[in-house]
C-alpha cells in the first residue's frame, strides 16, 4: 500500500513508537542496563543469564499455559498446587519401581484431566474461573499431601534428573524445555484454528458462538492445556530438587499470572500473547535477580511481585483507556 | 382540556453522540394534568430525549424549563429533586432484594436510632401495593418476580414519592391486559393530581385509550405534536413511518431460482409459534413486525441459536435439525446479528481475523491455519464490501459502525454463504453506508444468494424485499408481495390481533 | 438480567427451599457424626470443633460481607499471619497497644484494597491475590520468616478459656456473627453492600457513593481479618508469618455454602455461620474416622464445587 520512501520514513518513525506502545520493551531495556550498571557488569555474565533463565524456567512454563486461560477471559489459580500434586506423583511412581517413561505419562495425564475437570467445572457449571480453580488448587493440594503425608520423596533415579539438571550445548534442558513449551504456545496461539478460536471467544463469546466455534470446547482445552504445562513445571521441579515436593508455594501462582499480565494480556480476555509473556517472565527473573544482586531481603521480593502486577495492571488499563 | 403553563419545557434540544445526531432541534411542553404520548419507531430518539428530561443524559444544545426557570439538571438525583422521574424498560431495580426495598430504595425509613425500620417499610409497601390491587408480597425478592410484576413494582417506586413529572417507557411491552387496565387506572388518578405524564408505547392503540397530546419523533427529529382529537391512526401512522422520498434505495429485478429453504410449521417454545414460509434462490425476503414481534427470534432459531420444538426446517432440500449455529454455517447459512457490539464482530481483534473466522467456519483447515489463505480472503473482501481502514489489523472497535457492520458481512462471504439472515443491518450507519450496503444486497442476488431480511424502517423493507412476511406476537399473519403491499396495510397486520379486535369492539 | 422467565416461576421456591435446606443439611451433617463416633457430642469434642475452626469463622463472616458487596478478598489469610506476627512482637510491651495497632493494620489493609479496586478497576480476585503476597512478605519481613516468640501466656490461654463451660470463643463468635447480622439488616451502610452488589449502576442512580461504599466492605473485610488474626495468635500461642496459609480459601468455602453468590448482592450471615459450623464438623468427622488431615483441602475443594453446582442446577 505504501511507497518506498513511505516505508523508509515509517520505520524511521516506528522506532520509537514501538517503544512507546510496548512498555514490557522499555522496562526490559531498563532493567538491563540498570542491572549491569548495579553489578558492575556481572548481570550480563553468560552463567548469571544462564542461572536466571533456569531458575525460572518453571514460572517461564506455568505462565505459557496461564495465558491461554487468561486469553479466554478466565484464570487458573491451581497451577501451583496441580505442579506439587504431579510432582509427587511422579515421584511416587519413580521410586515405587515403575521406571521413568511411565510416571512422566501419568504426571503429563493428571494434569491434563485437572484442567479439563476445572474446565467442565466452568463451562457447565457456569463457575467463575477464580473460584473453580480455587477449589481445584485445594483439592491439588490435599491430594498431594495425601501420598506421603506430607513428606517429600527423595531418591528418585538419576535418569529422571535430566530435565532440571542437565544440559545440551551448554543450555540447560530445563530452559530448553520452556523454550519449547513457549515455541508450542506462541504457534499454537499464532497459527492454528484453535489459537484463532481461543482469541474469538476470548474476545466476544456469543460473536464466536455465532461464528460456527464450540465455545466450550475451545476453553476446556485452554485449561487442559494450563494444566499440562504445570505438570511439565511440576517434572522440571522435580528433577531440578531431586525429590517429590508436596508443598506448594503460593507465590509460583501469583509469578505466574504476575508474567502474564506484564506481558499485556487483558484479564478481559482476548488481547495478548504468549511472546508477550515469555517477556513477562524474564523481567520478573531480572527484577529478582537485581534484588539478589542488591542483597535485598528475599522476604521482600516476595511482595514486589504483588505490587508489580497492581502496578502494571493500572498501568495497561490507564492506556486502554485513553485509547 | 387546561391550557395552562408548562411544568416542563424542552427547547431546541440537540443531543450528538459521537458519529451520530440523536436529536435535533426538539422542542416538547408538559402541562401538569396531561398524558403526553410519545410514539415512533426504534431508534427515532424516545429514549435519548427522556434520558435528558430526567438527567441522566446531557444535552450537547437547546435548553430545558422547569415551573419556567431554565435548569441544568447533571445526575438523575437533580432531576428526581425538581419530581422528574422515570421508569424505564431496563428496569432499574435490585434484584437480589425485596419488593418493599426496593420501593423505598431512595428514602428508607428509619426509626428514632436511625436504623432501618422494617416493619414501616414493610407495612407501607403493603400498601402501596395494595393501592394497585396487586398480589405481590412485599418480603419477596424482585428476581423471583415475573417481568410485569417487576414492572409494577417500579411503577410503585415512582408512586411512592411525590413525582411532578412522571416518564413511563413502554410499561405496555410486558403489561398484559388486566394488568395494563389498572395502570390506565393509575394513570387516570395521577392525571387527576395534577401529574404530567409522558407515556411511550409501541402500541399505537394506546394513544387514542390514555392520551391528551401526541408527539411523533422520526429520525430524531419532532414530526408533529398534536391533540388526540385532532389525530387519526392512519395519520399517526403516516407520521411515524413516512420518510421523505428523497431517500434512495436501490433494488434489481432477479430471476428466482428453486426453494432453498422451507420451514414448516416451526415452533419455539415462547418465542416462535407455527411459522410456515418458503425461500427462493435470489430472492430477499422481508420480515416485518413491531419490536417483539418474535422476528429476531425467527432468524435466530433459523440459524441453530434456539432449538426447534416442533415443525420442519428443509434447507437445499434436505430436512435440518440444528443443533447450533455451527450446524446452520455448515448448511450454507450467515446471521448478521442486529446486536452488533455483543454478538456480531469480535471487537477488540483484527478485521482480518473477524473475515477469517468465516473462512474457518467452514472448517477448510483441520488444524493448522494457512495465512496466504485467509490475507488473501480478507483482502479480497474487504475491499469488496468496502471496508475503509487503514489496515486489515485494525481493531474492528476502531471502525465506524458501517463498517463494523462489512466487516460482519465479509465473514459470511468468507464462509461462502448462500442463505443470509440480515437483522436491522441499516441501523444506525450513515446514508451514504446505507446505499452501498443496498446495491450490495443487490449483487448478492445478483449472485444466486439469499436474503432474509429483518427492518423496522418500512420503506427500506418494502423497497428492498420480493415479498414481505408480516409477523406479530411470534406469528406470521401476512403475506404481501413487496409491490402489492402499502404501509398502511402492513402495518395494521403487524398490530396484534387482540388490540386490533378491542379497537373493532369500541 | 430480568429477561430468566424460567427462575421466576418458583416464587416461593428458592425463598423457602435456600432457608430450609441449610439448616437440614446441618442437621444431617450433625446426625452423621453422631453415628460414625460416640465421641462426636461429647462435649471434649463440640469444643475441639469450636476452638479449632473458629478462625474461619470469623473469617467467614468478613468474606460474606464483601460477597455480598460483589466482590472477593484472597488476602485475609496472609492479614492473619500478619496479625500473630505485629501482637507477638508488640503484646511484651503492651497487650492493648498490640491488639489496637493490630486491627488497625487490617482495617488499613482492607481500606488499601478497597481504594486500589475503584481506583484500578481491576478484578478483586487479581488485586488481592496481589495483596496476599504483599502483606505475607511485610509478616515474613518483620519475622524474618522465623515464628515470632513473646505472646504472654495470659493471652495465649485466651483460646481455651470457658465461661460456664462454654467456650471464650464460642460466645465471641455469637456476638461478631450477631452483630454483622445487625449491621447488614439494620444499618443504612450494610444495605448500601447489598444494594451495590445487587445492581451497582442502579445503586449509583439512587445516590449511592459505589466506591465508597466497596472500600467500606473491604474495611469490614480487614477489621474481621485482624480479630481472626488476634484468636489465631492466642491459639497458636505464636507469631506465624507463614502462618494460617489458605485461610481464605476455607472463608470463601462457608460463605458459600451458606448461599452467598460471586455475583453479589446476596448472602445472610446467619446461614455462613451455619456453612461454617458444617464445614467445621465435616473435617471433624473426618478427624473421628480415623482419615488424614490431607483429605481437609480435598474435601473443602469439593464443598465449593458442589454448593454452587447445586445452586447452578436449582437455577436452571
Amino acid at each position: 500500500m505504501n511507497n518506498s520512501s513511505d516505508v523508509r520514513e515509517s520505520i524511521k518513525s516506528k522506532v520509537p513508537s514501538v517503544l512507546a506502545t510496548n512498555p514490557r520493551l522499555v522496562m526490559f531495556l531498563v532493567l538491563v542496563v540498570v542491572s549491569t550498571v548495579l553489578s558492575r557488569g556481572v548481570f550480563l555474565s553468560p552463567s548469571n543469564i544462564h542461572n536466571m533463565l533456569r531458575q525460572y524456567s518453571t514460572i517461564g512454563i506455568m505462565a505459557v499455559g496461564q495465558t491461554v486461560v487468561i486469553l479466554l477471559a478466565g484464570v487458573d489459580l491451581s497451577q501451583g498446587s496441580m505442579m506439587a500434586l504431579v510432582s509427587m506423583v511422579v515421584a511416587y511412581l519413580n521410586v515405587n519401581g515403575f521406571g521413568i517413561v511411565l510416571p512422566l505419562v501419568v504426571g503429563l495425564l493428571v494434569g491434563a484431566l485437572g484442567g479439563l475437570f476445572s474446565g467442565t467445572i466452568i463451562t457447565k457449571g457456569k463457575v467463575p474461573p477464580f473460584i473453580a480453580t480455587l477449589a481445584m488448587a485445594s483439592i491439588c493440594r490435599g491430594l498431594a499431601t495425601l501420598i506421603t503425608q506430607s513428606r517429600p520423596i527423595y531418591g528418585l533415579s538419576k535418569e529422571l534428573l535430566v530435565f532440571g539438571r542437565d544440559t545440551i550445548g551448554g543450555i540447560g534442558i530445563q530452559v530448553i524445555i520452556w523454550a519449547s513449551v513457549g515455541l508450542l504456545g506462541i504457534f499454537m496461539i499464532t497459527r492454528t484454528v484453535y489459537g484463532r478460536g481461543v482469541y474469538a471467544v476470548g474476545g466476544n463469546e456469543k460473536s464466536a458462538h455465532l461464528s460456527g466455534i464450540n465455545v466450550q470446547k475451545v476453553k476446556l482445552l485452554g485449561y487442559a492445556f494450563s494444566g499440562i504445562c504445570a505438570a511439565i513445571a511440576a517434572i522440571v521441579i522435580t528433577s531440578r530438587m531431586d525429590m517429590g515436593g508436596p508443598y506448594v508455594n503460593a507465590n509460583d501462582n501469583v509469578q505466574s499470572i504476575a508474567s502474564v499480565v506484564i506481558g499485556g494480556t487483558s484479564f478481559a480476555g482476548g488481547r495478548g500473547s504468549v511472546s508477550g509473556t515469555i517477556l513477562g517472565t524474564v523481567i520478573i527473573a531480572m527484577i529478582n535477580n537485581l534484588m539478589n544482586l542488591m542483597l535485598i531481603n528475599p522476604y521482600i521480593q516476595q511482595g514486589i511481585i504483588g505490587a508489580i502486577i497492581v502496578v502494571t495492571v493500572t498501568l495497561n488499563q490507564r492506556k486502554a483507556r485513553t485509547e | 382540556m387546561r391550557e395552562g403553563k408548562p411544568i416542563l419545557e424542552m427547547r431546541q434540544i440537540t443531543k450528538s453522540f459521537p458519529g451520530v445526531r440523536a436529536l435535533k432541534k426538539v422542542d416538547l411542553a408538559l402541562r401538569a394534568g396531561e398524558v403526553h404520548c410519545l410514539v415512533g419507531e426504534n431508534g427515532a430518539g424516545k429514549s435519548t430525549l427522556i434520558k435528558i428530561m430526567t438527567g441522566a443524559h446531557s444535552m450537547s444544545s437547546g435548553e430545558m424549563l422547569v415551573n419556567g426557570t431554565p435548569r441544568e439538571l447533571n445526575s438523575p438525583q437533580d432531576g428526581r429533586k425538581l419530581g422528574i422521574r422515570a421508569i424505564y424498560q431496563e428496569l432499574d431495580l435490585l434484584p437480589t432484594l425485596s419488593v418493599a426495598e426496593n420501593i423505598f430504595m431512595e428514602d428508607v425509613p428509619k426509626t428514632k436510632l436511625g436504623l432501618v425500620d422494617w416493619s414501616t417499610m414493610n407495612r407501607r409497601a403493603g400498601e402501596l401495593l395494595g393501592m394497585f390491587k396487586v398480589e405481590i408480597s412485599p418480603h419477596s425478592l424482585i428476581k423471583d418476580l415475573t417481568v410485569a410484576e417487576q414492572q409494577i413494582v417500579a411503577i410503585v417506586k415512582a408512586l411512592s414519592q411525590d413525582s411532578k413529572v412522571l416518564i413511563m417507557d413502554e410499561p405496555s411491552a410486558v403489561l398484559t391486559g388486566s394488568e395494563l387496565e389498572r395502570l390506565f387506572g393509575i394513570i387516570e388518578e395521577l392525571r387527576k393530581q395534577g401529574v404530567a405524564i409522558v407515556y411511550i408505547t409501541h402500541r399505537l392503540i394506546e394513544v387514542f385509550e390514555i392520551g391528551d397530546i401526541v408527539t411523533v419523533l422520526r429520525d430524531g427529529e419532532n414530526i408533529v405534536t398534536e391533540r388526540i382529537e385532532a389525530v387519526t391512526m392512519e395519520k399517526l401512522i403516516q407520521w411515524m413511518v413516512g420518510r421523505e422520498m428523497d431517500e434512495q434505495f436501490y433494488k434489481e429485478t432477479v430471476e428466482l431460482g428453486d426453494v432453498v429453504l422451507e420451514a414448516k410449521n416451526l415452533s419455539v417454545e415462547g418465542l416462535v409459534k407455527d411459522v410456515t414460509f418458503q425461500l427462493r434462490e435470489g430472492e430477499i425476503l422481508g420480515l416485518a413486525g413491531l419490536v417483539g414481534a418474535g422476528r429476531t427470534e425467527l432468524l435466530k432459531s433459523l440459524f441453530g441459536q434456539y432449538q426447534v420444538d416442533s415443525g420442519s426446517l428443509t434447507i437445499f432440500g434436505e430436512e435440518s435439525r440444528l443443533k447450533s449455529p455451527r450446524d446452520a454455517i455448515a448448511k450454507g447459512l450467515g446471521f448478521v446479528p442486529e446486536d452488533r457490539k455483543n454478538e456480531g464482530a469480535v471487537l477488540c481483534r483484527s478485521i482480518e481475523e473477524n473475515i477469517s473466522l468465516g473462512v474457518l467456519a467452514k472448517r477448510k483447515f483441520k488444524f493448522l491455519v494457512h495465512f496466504p489463505t485467509l490475507f488473501k480472503t480478507a483482502v479480497e473482501l474487504a475491499t469488496y464490501v468496502k471496508i475503509r481502514c487503514h489496515s486489515l489489523t485494525q481493531e474492528v472497535v476502531t471502525l465506524s459502525g458501517g463498517n463494523q457492520q462489512k466487516t460482519v458481512l465479509a465473514k459470511w462471504l468468507a464462509s461462502e454463504s448462500k442463505i443470509l439472515l440480515l437483522d436491522e443491518p441499516t441501523r444506525g450507519i450513515d446514508v451514504g453506508s446505507k446505499l452501498e450496503f443496498y446495491k450490495f444486497m443487490a449483487e448478492l442476488v445478483r449472485n444466486k444468494k439469499s436474503i432474509i431480511l429483518v427492518s423496522s424502517e418500512l420503506p427500506e423493507l418494502m423497497a428492498l424485499s420480493d415479498r414481505i412476511l408480516v409477523m406479530s406476537n411470534s406469528r406470521i399473519r401476512k403475506e404481501f408481495m413487496a409491490d402489492e403491499a402499502t404501509q398502511e396495510q402492513i402495518l395494521e397486520h403487524a398490530i396484534p390481533q387482540e388490540l386490533r379486535e378491542s379497537t373493532s369492539a369500541s | 438480567m430480568f429477561q430468566n422467565r424460567t427462575q421466576i416461576k418458583n416464587k416461593v421456591g428458592s425463598n423457602f427451599s435456600g432457608n430450609i435446606v441449610l439448616p437440614l443439611v446441618f442437621i444431617a451433617v450433625m446426625l452423621i457424626g453422631a453415628l460414625i463416633s460416640p465421641l462426636f457430642f461429647s462435649v471434649q469434642n463440640l469444643r475441639n470443633i469450636i476452638i479449632g475452626s473458629a478462625t474461619f469463622g470469623i473469617l467467614a463472616s468478613g468474606m460474606t460481607v464483601i460477597l455480598i458487596a460483589g466482590e472477593i478478598d484472597l488476602s485475609v489469610g496472609s492479614q492473619v499471619a500478619l496479625t500473630s506476627v505485629v501482637m507477638a512482637t508488640l503484646a511484651p510491651r503492651s497487650l492493648t497497644l498490640a491488639i489496637f495497632v493490630s486491627v488497625l493494620v487490617t482495617v488499613s489493609i482492607g481500606i488499601v484494597n478497597g481504594v486500589l479496586l475503584t481506583k484500578t478497576k481491576m478484578p478483586s480476585f487479581v488485586l488481592t491475590l496481589s495483596t496476599m503476597g504483599i502483606v505475607r512478605s511485610i509478616a515474613l519481613v518483620i519475622g524474618d520468616g522465623q515464628p515470632v516468640y513473646g505472646v504472654p501466656r495470659s493471652y495465649a490461654s485466651l483460646a481455651n478459656a470457658s465461661v460456664g463451660g462454654i467456650p471464650l470463643v464460642a460466645l465471641a463468635l455469637v456476638v461478631i456473627y450477631l452483630l454483622t447480622w445487625f449491621f447488614l439488616k439494620y444499618t443504612t451502610l450494610g444495605r448500601s453492600i447489598y444494594s451495590v452488589g445487587s445492581n451497582a449502576e442502579a445503586a449509583r442512580l439512587t445516590g449511592i457513593n459505589v466506591n465508597r461504599i466497596k472500600v467500606a466492605a473491604y474495611a469490614i473485610s480487614g477489621f474481621m481479618a485482624g480479630l481472626a488474626g488476634l484468636y489465631y495468635t492466642s491459639y497458636v500461642t505464636l507469631g506465624l508469618p507463614d502462618g494460617a496459609v489458605d485461610y481464605e480459601t476455607e472463608a470463601i468455602t462457608a460463605a458459600i455454602i451458606g448461599g452467598a453468590s460471586f455475583f453479589g448482592g446476596e448472602g445472610q450471615v446467619t446461614n455462613t455461620l451455619l456453612g461454617f459450623l458444617i464445614v467445621a464438623i465435616v473435617k471433624n468427622i473426618l478427624n473421628l474416622m480415623g482419615v488424614s488431615p490431607f483429605v481437609q483441602p480435598v474435601a473443602i475443594g469439593l464443598l465449593i464445587i458442589v454448593a454452587v453446582g447445586v445452586r447452578t442446577m436449582r437455577k436452571s
